[in-house]
């Protein structure tokens, strides 16, 4: 392998640890475990508050090399996303650790299946000031106040802007404000030049 | 009745020549504007004891007077303001009522200031209420992500926002606050940092295009809704 190529190596990039996790699995753990076990590693990294079925086998001769494999697959996925491995360049690497060739066809195929899941999840990673997904509003006329006996005659908006919780679904408010009908039509308009030099972007 | 009995006494010093009450007036005027001016009460403290001393009537006149005075006149307007739109009692009869003792000058003068500034008055009070935060600005900048720890290619576009929100009720009455900071004391600074810090909160935000088309849609549909003849109907019978 030549020089150029060592910055994406699997020797440079998984730790010893992880190498020997993922060479337990075919091997210390039996082939039709290690389908299990890779699955489980799978979905808790794409949704890491599913409920996942306890599989007590797996834990029943080696929990602790158990428990590295699963670190192991959880990297190995982590470090290829992160990376743009496809799956090819996948299996290579594992074939040059010498893994379980049972391993080497699982691990590949749950990669290949799983790619662009695994992409969109690396993305939601990190920071990132709380997205806009959603707009709800309401329409509000005072009709009296402590302060005031009679009605401001006007309508009022309340624009609460927020998101969709991806794993829960939960609405989760971001900031809620007010605004006469002058004010909306200011904010609609600044959006709308938002949207227009966007276009332009997406143009040039 | 409308005013305490204090702010009735304080308001004593209405007893007197209108092109005076008519000075006391103005004073209130710049008091809603800019605050207190103790030099200016200073000012009409004195032309009053040096009136008073002429005509040797009255006792001298503390610039404290004159600062109370003008306090209980600015009540007086609030009083007035909300009592006059919703008695349905004619301004120049409210105010008789209130001052059998003033020349019907004086209540001339004092009718004048109570319009003049109706509408400002009106427009603060009912929006001092419970205040939300209004949007005031809105600064956007379009990025895109081209790369990140987790994920060392990509291109996502998103826009970024910066929120600007107030929770002062009214855009006339906030221009008010838009001061000049070369021209403030220490203090003054300070009060209106603190008056930020409780008041002002501005907010980054992010979204895509995608939902930010969905956004626009959204804020359209609300303004249309507003604008329907069952909406307008209803904001008419409730005024």
């Amino acid at each position: 392998m030549d020089a150029v190529d060592s910055g994406t190596d699997s020797e440079n990039l998984l730790s010893d640890t992880v190498i020997a996790g993922l060479r337990n699995l075919g091997s210390v753990l039996s082939p039709s475990l290690t389908k299990t076990l890779i699955a489980n590693s799978l979905k808790l990294t794409l949704h890491p508050d599913a409920i996942i079925a306890p599989v007590p086998e797996i834990y029943a001769t080696n929990a602790a090399s158990a428990k590295q494999s699963e670190y192991g697959v959880v990297t190995l996925y982590a470090v290829a996303t992160k990376h743009g491995w496809d799956s090819l360049h996948l299996r290579q690497q594992l074939e040059s650790l010498n893994l379980h060739a049972t391993a080497i066809e699982e691990l590949t195929r749950v990669y290949e299946d799983n790619r662009k899941d695994l992409v969109l999840r690396q993305l939601q990673l990190g920071h990132n000031y709380p997205h806009i997904t959603d707009v709800q509003w309401r329409i509000a006329c005072d009709v009296k106040s402590s302060t005031s006996d009679s009605s401001t005659g006007v309508p009022n908006f309340y624009i609460n802007l927020g998101n969709y919780r991806q794993s829960s679904g939960e609405r989760e408010t971001i900031v809620e404000f007010m605004c006469n009908a002058e004010e909306l039509q200011s904010l609609i308009n600044r959006l709308k030049e938002i949207e227009r030099h966007c276009h332009q972007v997406a143009i040039t | 009745m409308l005013l305490s009995q204090k702010q009735r006494d304080h308001l004593s010093l209405l007893q007197r020549p209108a092109n005076e009450v008519v000075e006391l007036c103005k004073a209130a005027f710049e008091f809603l504007l800019t605050g207190p001016n103790p030099e200016r009460f200073q000012l009409i403290a004195n032309n009053y004891t040096s009136a008073s001393t002429s005509s040797a009537a009255s006792p001298s006149v503390e610039p404290a007077a004159v600062q109370h005075a003008v306090e209980a006149l600015i009540s007086l307007l609030i009083h007035m303001t909300t009592r006059a739109s919703s008695s349905g009692l004619e301004l120049q009869d409210l105010l008789r009522q209130t001052f059998p003792e003033l020349g019907a000058e004086v209540l001339d003068v004092l009718e004048q200031f109570v319009t003049s500034k109706r509408s400002f008055i009106e427009g603060s009070i009912k929006s001092a209420n419970i205040r939300s935060y209004r949007l005031v600005n809105l600064d956007w900048r379009l990025e895109v992500r081209i790369a990140s720890r987790s994920l060392l290619e990509q291109c996502q576009i998103f826009v970024t926002m910066k929120l600007y929100l107030h929770t002062e009720p009214k855009n006339e009455n906030r221009e008010l606050l838009e001061f000049d900071l070369m021209e403030r004391s220490e203090e003054e600074v300070k009060a209106m940092k603190e008056d930020e810090r409780q008041h002002r909160k501005d907010l980054l935000v992010q979204t895509d295009v995608g939902s930010l088309v969905h956004m626009i849609k959204t804020l359209e549909d609300a303004l249309n809704e507003s604008k329907t003849r069952r909406i307008r109907n209803i904001v008419d019978a409730l005024h």
